[in-house]
Formats: structure tokens, C-alpha cells, sequence
């Protein structure tokens, strides 16, 4: 028999990404379980509400699964003495077993006779097994931020207030602590507070929207918005008026109400003096409200609202929405007219005083940095053949300038999420060039994880230059991201920085770049040579990280990276091609032909010093051999890399298996005379370095 | 409704849910929170249920009277149940409908707001609570204070007065709100409005605030030395109200800043330490009521 499980976790209100995250996990959660236990379904649904999970289990059978299993032990030759009787080897399986010896089979393979056992466990109730599954599919939710409540031991991202678990009509008993599940779930908070008795699984889904106000399926809270939208747009249909819809904004939105209702209110024209992108950001962002626009794409004076519920008094919610907004937007306003009355000279001015972080000077010193490495960036792609014009100087050194000043503007004090979009405006308002107006913008760019990546080749190089000059300096301050603790968002700008090389193909040597960074800080930071190679160094594995950590999402092999990176070489772009074209050895099979001779000469250089090759020291044909073959290919690889050619590269250090293995066949690297024998070593060690020209291979993972 | 009958309303409210109703603490201070009703009491196992009126104090708010809902001083109505009782929520609804809010035809909403003030190292998860989207209130589940993990954990509910009465009143401006039949807020608040906000930004003399930290500071040593906790706490307050000031005055760069902030949290974090400490020794007197 096959039935409907409903499982249900009551809530205080979810943040709306704890929502997202509880929806994908519990129905990845549950399907793992439930296979694992092997419980036959049909298929999972999870939905949620700011104030519930809910999990549909379809067609789940009422009968776990029975397990037949076949174990294998000994051998019977083994298994059994002359006379018969088990050895130890017998007695042992079966005690490991559980089972008297006598219970042993034999068991016929193409290898011989073995002893062995075939097991069968009879399928349980699912009603019997699926209360444990419940219960730790609650624990197993990874929610990113966590709580507690009372005296609970549980975290959970708010507090859990009741669960309901029935599968087909009969309930099961699922306990967190002091709380109970059964068969009572509630409606919407203020529109139906009473509790409700769900008697059959069927029902679950029907009766919370019907009776109890709430409509469980986000995609169905979606439609029922965009289509009050729909009737808002027609009802207004003379003036044309299209309502801007943000789908960051919209997910969010979905996931704050249970049953959706839009309204639209008004707001004095006077505010349409601001500028549309603030305009539009003060009414979203805040309040969650959607802005309109006419035909001309002109913003109009009015706001869509969704509110939680369904009400007789509209006009009271309309009305309440439309004092907070005024509220909001008279400050943006004022603010806006107070900036009018400055200029860049001023902001710059304050920048001064802006400390950017303890000991790494202001906010304005930053901006000096940024221009100097937007530069170096620019020369450097330029050097790899990038057409970058001259003209880009220009445009990321103004950029540089006048990126942070929107920082010390009004409107950014009073509404620090429209940092950015205040310097783009005031820069398009002071008439600077397009380019620079947008590289404002997009320097800031990703926010957070998933964000859009700057589009103009000003605002990637400045996003780039910006972010590798904070993480360096947090790391020259010692404000070093530990375990969980990121307060300065190191590893998302970090990331940035991966994502924006790859979107835009910037080859650019990340080690090059701290370090050049690291002496811009000369001066504001007493540094002492030594420590700060080893700080360059915890700086570019730190970015090395996230780009392994972007490697290892797709299920890439970070072992790879660790063997270029081994090697020195700390372009992104350059590391991601020599991957592949290890990879392309490893499916070939060849890679021993690389790793194996590499140990080999790893083994013998292994912690001792070296020099200069001598020739005239080289004695025997097979170490000549390899030292002409050396120096051949030490030139061909080079230039090969140089070109990219990695695939072709590679193959040169597989052909140069074979000389040198002769060499350590044939020629005694001990020998008695001091001079030959570390003028050998120092030709292994010239060995190991062709190997490492393009990675070190011995730390790539044997398969 | 007037001003003073929300008061009431809201006291007698929480009066019957079993709270006890305290008077606001004789000394700034920037919220409710840091009345040691809450900022002490939300430490260690024993239970607790208070609510008071709460004039708060936030110099950098002040806006000269000028702005309709920014006051320099303002009132909170702080509600502190711990541990948390399972129908928190319903408990604060019911406070609303009390107040004669219809939750039925209006828009009431849970936003998520996670709170921290790193001064006192305190954390917690929670919401603003919208009225048709205006924030009325912060509900606040506390994690941690002072730098320590909280078990049992509090609920913190903190109504803002004033904007609960703009709503109610149907008003626009905190200085219209009737405060009784015939007395406006702006009766009772304006003029000293007005001067503190000058006080605050232009007056208040620097030099002599400075020096109160470091002797506020040295105080709070004295005192602790002592294991005088209570007379401690007020002086992390002092402390605190008057890098308040001094932040107000601009007179503290941003670098110097952190370290202020620091050095109020170090007081904190050692004030609450000696405090489990001490009720420890006394052995934990309110888990007896239980």
C-alpha cells in the first residue's frame, strides 16, 4: 500500500533565506534518508511559508524494503581443519556475524569455495521507522544562522512551535524536547490563530489555504502577486503605468507573507526631483515596496505593497504605507538637496578623515592605492596582449578617485545601502564620463554571493584592484578571517576577485599584484622584509583558496591546483589552463610516466643544497645524455608555456621519462669522489626543476 | 489613545502576565537593554519577568527638533521574559490588540533583524515588528551578552513608544502626538529638544568628557575590585553615555573609535562574568521560585 506523508515544522518567522535554505535541504535531507532506509516513495515536495516547512512524501509505501545480503567470509580451506572442525578464521566471522558457527554456508566462486552467510532482514513498518527519519532530518538542516531559544538545547533558525507528521491518517510520534507532533497545524497568525486538525495526510494542502489563509506553495504566492500586479497595471491602464519588477526583491517578498495581497498607494510628487535610480532603491529597499514607472520609463508617484493577509480596511494598510514611505523618502530628499550643495573637492576633503582601517590610513590613501594598481593591471594585460587603450588610464585613475566618495555624501550616511548608486548618480549629475560614472557603481560589485560582476573593463579593474588592496591590508593589519569569523567579508571579496578574472579572461599574477599592493602600504605600516614575503604568500593562497573553493562546487580536483600553484604560478587563468591539460594526461592513463621519475629525483634532492652544474664533471654517457636533453628541454618547455601550449608541454616531460630512468639505472649518483657526486645531485635537482616548470606533480593524488 | 494611557495600557498589560513593573533606571543610557534589569538579569539560570518604561538617550540622533520622528530622546517600553515562553508571540499580539489595534485589518510583520551591540557584546536573532509598515517594535531573542552564551534564553520585546502612537493617533510627527487631552509631546519635549540637541552636537565640552571616561573607567576598577557588580554596571553606562557624547561632538576619530568601543566591551565582558559569579555564590536565590 502506498500513501501521502505530511510533515510539517511550525515556526516563528523565517528570514527569508533561511527559508530557501530549509526548503532545498529538507527535500535533499528526506530523499537521502528514505532511500537509505529503503522506503519506496514516489516523489518529494517541499513547500514553505514564512511560518512553516512542509514536506510531501508521495506514494511512500507502507513496507520497508527487505534487505537480502550475501557476506563473505575465509576461504574454506582455511575456515575448516583436517578433521572438519571450524578454525579460528570460521569462529571469528561468525561471532563477527552475530550467528552460531553451524549457521556458516559455503558458498561456490570462481576463486574456490568460501565460507559465508546470506542475511535477510525483513522489512519493518514504515510507520515504526519513520519517526526517526522525522526527527533527525530537524537536526540536519544547515541553516546559516542559528539559534536558541528557552532553555532548548536544539538550533534552528527560529524557534520550532509545533510539528505535524501524518502519514496517510494515522499520526506519528516525532518529539524535539519538550514539543510533540501531531495531527494540528494553524493557520495564518492574525487572520486564523486557532488551531486546526489535519485527520488525513490528503488534506494538509487544501485546508491551510481554505480554512486556514495560507497559501503553501511559493510558486503559487508568486503567481498571485504578479497577477495583483497584472490588475493594478490595468486598472491604471490610461496612464500607462508599469509596474518595475525586481526578482531579488519579488523572491523576497514571497517568502515574508502567507497569503499575498497588493495594494498600491501614492506618494507626494515632489519626490520625483530625485534621481530614478535612488528613487527607486529608497522605495524598494526598506519597505519592500515595488516602484512604477510610465511609458517614458519615468518613475510615477505611486508604490505597490504586499501585504501579509486579507483585509476589509485596505484603505487603514494603504494609508500606513504611505506615512512610512513620505517618511523615508523626505529624508532622502533632504539629504539629496544638502549634497547638491557640495562638491568632489569637499568629499575627497572628508575622505581624509575617513579612517579606512586602523593603522592602513584613509579612506582618500585608498583611493591613491586603487589608481596605482588599476594601472598595474592594465599594464600587465596589456603586456599579455590585451588591446586595453590608453584612455582606460584615465578612466580607472578618476574612477579610483571618486569611488569612495559617496561615502561621506548625506544620503549614504543616512542610507548606507545606496552606496554606489548615490556616487553613480552624482557622477552622472557632474557630467563625468559614462565609463567612470558606471566603474563607480560596479567597483563594489558582487555585494554577496550570486550578485551580478562589473560589466565595463573600468569598473572589473577597479572591483579587482579594490578588493585585492582591502584583503591586503586586513592581512598587513592582522585582521586575518578565522573559522567562521569574517567581519570585513574577506572571502566574498576574495571570490570576487576569482569570479571577475574568469568572466572577463584578465590573466592577471595575483602574487605580482599583493605584492606590489604590499609596498603601497610601505610607509603606513612598519613591515619588515622578511614577514612580508610570508604574509604575500598567506594572501595569494588565501585568494588561491576561493578559487579552489569555486573548483572544488563543480567537482573539480583541488589536488591539481595545489601541484601548478606548487610551482609558482599564481595566474588564475593560467593555473585553471594547466589543469586541464593534466587532467587530459591523468584520463589518458600517462600521469605515472610523470609522477614516478619526478618522486624519484624529489627523493634524492630532498633537503640538501645545491649549485651550478659542472660539465666538465659529468663523466658517463647516460648523465650526459641527460644533461643535454635538459638543457634542450628546459628551452622548448619554456617557450611552449609561453605560448599556452600545455598539452604539448606536458608531453615533453612524459617522453623525458625514459632518460631519466636510464640515468638512475645506469649511473651511481653515491659516488666516492665528493665534487662528482654533488654535481649529480645538482643535475637531479635541475631534473626536478624541468618537472616543476610546469607543476609540481608529486602532489598530485594517486587514483 | 494618548501617550500616557499606552503607558498604562501596556503596564498593566504585562502587570498581568506576570511581570514585575520596575520605574526607568535613574542614569542615561541608549536603550532599555542596558538597565541592569535586563543587562544583568538575562544572565545565568535564574527566571525573570519585568517591564519599565525606558527614556532613552541617543546624542547622534538628535535632529534639533526639526525632524518629525528623530529625537535625541526618546522612549522605550521594555518587556524582558526569561526564559522565553513558548507563546512569546501571541503574548506580544495580545498587547497590541490590547492597545486597540485590530490585527485582523492590518498588516503586521515579522522582518528579520538581527541585533548586536558590540559596546556590550551582546547579540541576538529576531525581528522588527511593521504596523502596516511602520516599525513599532524590536523583538529580539538574546543569544549572548557581554560576551557570554545566554542559557535560558531571553526574549527582549522593545516597544517604540512614540511610533506606537503615531500609529494609533493617526499623526505624522512625534512632536503632534497627544500626550494627554490637552498636552502635545511637543509641550513636554520640544524646547529641551532643542537644547540638547546643541548641547550635544556643539556645547558639550570635550575635554572634560574624555577625562570622565578614564575616570568612569577607573571607577568601574575600583568598584569591581571590590565585587560591587550593581555599582559597576553603572559605571559601563557612564562610560558608555559618554562615548555616546563624545562620538556626538565627532571628537573621536574612527580608529579611536574601536578602541573606545573596546574598552567600554572589556568592562562588560568582566562585569558579566563577576555577576554569574556572584549570584553562583549566592546560589542562584530566584531558581527557588521556579
Amino acid at each position: 500500500m502506498e500513501k501521502k506523508l505530511i510533515f510539517e515544522i511550525g515556526t516563528e518567522e523565517l528570514p527569508s533565506s533561511c527559508l530557501n535554505e530549509g526548503i532545498t535541504s529538507l527535500s535533499n535531507i528526506l530523499s537521502e534518508k528514505l532511500a537509505e532506509n529503503r522506503l519506496g516513495y514516489d516523489h518529494v515536495e517541499v513547500f514553505g511559508t514564512p511560518r512553516r516547512l512542509i514536506t510531501v512524501v508521495h506514494g511512500l509505501k507502507d513496507m520497508q524494503d527487505s534487505l537480502e545480503k550475501l557476506v563473505m567470509g575465509p576461504p574454506e580451506k582455511i575456515s575448516y581443519d583436517a578433521n572438519g572442525k571450524p578454525t579460528q578464521a570460521a569462529i571469528g566471522f561468525a561471532k563477527g556475524l552475530g550467528i552460531a558457527v553451524e549457521n556458516l554456508e559455503k558458498i561456490k566462486t570462481d576463486k574456490g569455495i568460501y565460507i559465508g552467510k546470506k542475511l535477510f532482514e525483513e522489512g519493518k513498518k514504515t510507520v515504526e521507522i519513520l519517526p526517526s527519519i522525522l526527527n533527525e532530518c530537524i537536526f540536519l538542516i544547515p541553516f546559516s544562522k542559528q539559534m536558541t531559544w528557552a532553555d532548548w538545547q536544539i538550533r534552528f533558525a527560529r524557534p520550532i512551535r509545533w510539528i505535524l507528521a501524518v502519514y496517510g491518517n494515522e499520526v506519528l510520534n516525532v518529539e524535539i524536547e519538550s514539543l510533540k507532533s501531531g495531527k494540528v497545524t494553524y493557520g495564518h497568525r492574525t487572520l486564523c490563530p486557532q488551531p486546526i486538525q489535519i485527520d488525513n495526510s490528503d488534506e494538509l494542502l487544501k485546508t491551510l489555504e481554505e480554512e486556514g489563509n495560507v497559501i503553501v506553495d511559493g510558486e503559487k504566492r508568486k503567481r498571485v502577486i504578479l497577477s495583483g500586479i497584472k490588475a493594478i497595471e490595468e486598472q491604471f491602464e490610461k496612464e500607462n503605468i508599469k509596474v518595475i519588477i525586481n526578482e531579488d526583491l519579488l523572491d523576497e517578498i514571497i517568502n515574508l507573507v502567507e497569503i499575498p495581497n497588493v495594494l498600491i498607494g501614492n506618494f507626494p510628487e515632489e519626490f520625483l526631483q530625485l534621481p530614478r535610480d535612488i528613487l527607486i532603491k529608497a522605495i524598494e529597499y526598506h519597505q519592500r515596496y515595488f516602484a512604477a514607472v510610465n511609458e517614458k520609463g519615468d518613475v510615477v508617484p505611486k508604490f505597490i505593497v504586499v501585504q501579509n493577509g486579507v483585509s476589509d480596511k485596505n484603505r487603514e494598510i494603504i494609508k500606513g504605507n504611505e506615512r512610512v514611505l513620505k517618511a523615508r523618502l523626505s529624508d532622502a530628499s533632504f539629504f539629496y538637496s544638502e549634497d547638491k550643495k557640495n562638491s568632489w573637492e569637499k568629499w575627497i576633503e572628508k575622505l581624509r578623515g575617513v579612517i579606512f582601517y586602523s593603522k592602513l590610513g584613509s579612506m582618500y590613501d585608498k583611493e591613491l592605492r586603487l589608481e596605482k594598481i588599476s594601472e598595474k593591471i592594465i599594464s600587465e594585460l596589456n603586456n599579455k596582449g590585451f588591446n586595453i587603450s590608453d584612455r582606460y588610464y584615465d578612466f580607472s585613475g578618476r574612477a579610483s578617485l571618486l569611488c569612495k566618495t559617496d561615502l561621506v555624501t548625506d544620503l549614504v550616511v543616512e542610507f548606507p545601502e545606496l552606496q554606489g548608486v548615490v556616487g553613480r548618480e552624482y557622477a552622472k549629475e557632474r557630467n563625468e564620463n559614462p565609463e567612470v560614472c558606471e566603474a563607480i557603481f560596479e567597483h563594489y560589485l558582487p555585494r554577496f554571493y550570486g550578485d551580478i560582476l562589473p560589466k565595463t573593463t573600468t569598473g572589473t579593474i577597479v572591483s579587482i584592484a579594490d578588493k585585492i588592496d582591502t584583503i591586503t591590508g586586513m592581512f598587513l593589519a592582522g585582521a586575518i578571517p578565522s573559522g567562521s569569523e569574517d567581519p570585513f567579508a574577506l572571502r566574498r571579496r576574495a571570490l570576487g576577485i576569482v569570479l571577475s578574472i574568469f568572466e572577463k579572461g584578465y590573466d592577471i599574477n595575483i602574487a605580482d599584484m599583493v605584492k606590489y599592493n604590499v609596498g603601497l602600504y610601505e610607509g603606513f605600516l612598519k613591515q619588515d622584509k622578511e614577514k612580508s614575503s610570508e604574509i604575500i604568500q598567506e594572501i595569494v593562497d588565501f585568494i588561491i583558496a576561493r578559487f579552489k573553493f569555486t573548483f572544488e562546487k563543480d567537482g573539480k580536483r583541488t589536488d591539481l591546483i595545489d601541484a601548478v600553484t606548487a610551482a609558482g604560478i599564481f595566474s588564475l587563468l593560467d593555473i585553471n589552463k594547466r589543469y586541464e591539460a593534466i587532467l587530459k594526461i591523468i584520463s589518458d592513463g600517462k600521469m605515472d610516466e610523470i609522477t614516478l621519475p619526478m618522486i624519484r629525483c624529489k627523493n634524492i634532492v630532498k633537503g640538501r643544497n645545491f649549485t651550478e652544474i659542472n660539465p666538465q664533471l659529468l663523466k658517463e654517457d647516460n648523465e650526459k645524455d641527460l644533461f643535454k636533453i635538459l638543457l634542450l628541454k628546459y628551452e622548448k618547455i619554456k617557450n611552449l608555456n609561453f605560448q599556452n601550449k600545455y598539452d604539448e608541454s606536458i608531453n615533453e616531460v612524459i617522453d623525458f621519462r625514459t632518460t631519466v630512468d636510464n640515468f638512475f639505472d645506469k649511473v651511481l649518483i653515491m659516488d666516492k669522489t665528493e665534487e662528482i657526486k654533488n654535481n649529480r645531485i645538482n643535475l637531479v635537482k635541475k631534473a626536478m626543476d624541468l618537472y616543476m616548470l610546469i607543476a609540481d606533480f608529486s602532489k598530485i593524488y594517486a587514483q | 489613545m494618548d501617550f500616557q494611557e499606552i503607558i498604562f495600557n501596556l503596564q498593566k498589560y504585562w502587570a498581568d502576565k506576570g511581570c514585575i513593573i520596575k520605574q526607568p533606571l535613574d542614569l542615561e543610557k541608549g536603550a532599555g537593554t542596558f538597565n541592569p534589569d535586563t543587562f544583568l538579569r538575562c544572565l545565568g539560570p535564574e527566571p525573570w519577568k519585568v517591564a519599565y518604561v525606558e527614556p532613552s538617550r541617543r546624542p547622534t540622533d538628535g535632529r534639533y527638533g526639526e525632524n518629525p520622528f528623530r529625537t535625541q530622546y526618546y522612549y522605550q517600553f521594555q518587556v524582558l521574559l526569561k526564559p522565553s515562553p513558548d507563546n512569546v508571540i501571541d503574548m506580544y499580539l495580545g498587547s497590541l490588540s490590547n492597545l486597540g489595534i485590530d490585527l485582523k485589518s492590518h498588516d503586521i510583520r515579522f522582518v528579520e533583524d538581527d541585533w548586536a551591540s558590540p559596546t556590550i557584546g551582546a547579540a541576538g536573532l529576531g525581528w522588527e515588528v511593521w504596523a502596516d509598515g511602520m516599525e513599532i517594535t524590536q523583538f529580539t531573542y538574546f543569544q549572548q551578552m557581554g560576551g557570554i552564551p545566554l542559557k535560558p534564553v531571553s526574549a527582549e520585546i522593545t516597544y517604540g513608544l512614540e511610533r506606537i502612537a503615531l500609529y494609533l493617533q493617526d499623526k505624522d510627527s512625534f512632536w503632534d502626538l497627544a500626550w494627554t487631552n490637552d498636552i502635545t509631546y511637543a509641550d513636554v519635549h520640544l524646547e529641551s529638544e532643542k537644547q540638547w540637541s546643541v548641547y550635544n552636537f556643539d556645547v558639550a565640552n570635550i575635554e572634560m568628557l574624555l577625562d570622565l571616561f578614564d575616570k568612569f573607567e577607573k571607577e568601574f576598577e575600583n568598584a569591581i575590585s571590590h565585587d560591587l557588580v550593581y555599582v559597576a554596571c553603572e559605571y559601563v553606562l557612564k562610560c558608555s553615555h559618554v562615548f555616546n557624547l563624545l562620538d556626538a561632538r565627532e571628537a573621536i576619530s574612527v580608529s579611536e573609535r574601536t578602541l573606545y568601543i573596546a574598552r567600554v566591551r572589556n568592562l562588560a565582558k568582566t562585569m558579566c562574568a563577576a555577576y554569574i559569579a556572584q549570584r553562583e555564590k549566592l546560589g542562584f536565590p530566584l531558581l527557588k521560585n521556579k
